[in-house]
């Protein structure tokens, strides 16, 4: 017999850089100024990411994007996009603190943020790729599916992550041994 | 629980959103000529209709965005949706 596996893993990862940059996709300068600072251009499309190396950029709204980078370069490509952008108009803001992101891989990850959210998790729905800001028990959340393993990284204000710890700990019980 | 249509993220559920009463109510372009009357019917009365009404949304917990809804008060059907300063898809009847 197959050794039981939890149904659900779910873990904080590792502190992150976070820089949060608003500006207009509709200006072509801005767009190629953000580009060449972060080598990657911010998707344009809603609720989608894009990712290289060791950068990720996650579609906040039409003029907001979340720049995820090492916690270690969260300073350098803060200046580097303020040195880029300093003749265009443009927010650009350090925020790498202000999160906890959690990990969620396992047969039963999407059933658990189900029982929380009312984002539509259907798999070829909220594919490889997508992000989207939604609320998790009533917690403002950013959930970002980044492909398949983990399947989901769940990205909380700090203020609320003992709450929501304490949300998924309890919800994913009936998971524990369960394949 | 309505679904409601932003112009960025698509249906998503009406706990995602915050209400702003209704829309095109332009802010007169002097205050101060206005009498108290005038400037509280500006601030407190509205329109109320039983039916079709466009009203200003926010799509406070996703993309943060403002947007016109058009909905019919009685059956809470959402007859359109459109972003800021863009003209209602249809006029009313
Ligand atoms: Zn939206």
């Amino acid at each position: 017999m197959a050794e039981p596996a939890r149904g659900v893993e779910f873990r904080v990862c590792p502190p992150r850089g976070r820089i949060e940059l608003r500006g207009d996709p509709g200006d072509g300068a801005f767009v190629e100024a953000a580009s060449n600072a972060l080598g990657l251009e911010p998707p344009p499309t809603p609720n989608r990411s894009r990712s290289w190396a060791d950068t990720v950029i996650l579609w906040l709204g039409p003029d907001a994007w979340l720049i995820e980078v090492p916690a270690e370069a969260e300073h350098a490509v803060a200046r580097a996009l303020e040195e880029s952008l300093s003749d265009r108009h443009a927010s650009i803001a350090v925020a790498g603190a202000g999160s906890v992101t959690w990990s969620l891989t396992g047969p039963r990850a999407r059933d658990l943020l189900a029982k929380g959210m009312t984002l539509d998790l259907d798999p070829e729905r909220f594919r490889a790729g997508c992000c989207a800001r939604s609320l998790l028990a009533k917690v403002p959340v950013l959930l970002h599916r980044p492909g398949n393993d983990p399947l989901y990284e769940l990205t909380v204000p700090r203020s609320y992550a003992e709450f929501a710890r304490d949300w998924l700990e309890d919800a994913a019980l009936e998971y524990a041994d369960t394949r | 629980m309505l679904l409601i249509p932003c112009p960025w993220c698509g249906e998503r559920d009406e706990s995602e959103f915050a209400c702003g009463g209704e829309a095109h109510i332009a802010r007169p372009p002097d205050p101060d000529a206005l009498n108290d009357a005038e400037w509280a019917d500006y601030l407190f009365m509205r329109t109320n209709p039983k039916g079709s009404q466009r009203e200003r949304w926010c799509h406070t917990h996703g993309c943060g965005r403002w947007f016109n809804v058009e909905r019919d008060t009685v059956t809470h059907r959402i007859l359109s949706v459109y972003r800021m300063g863009e003209p209602p898809p249809k006029d009313a009847p």
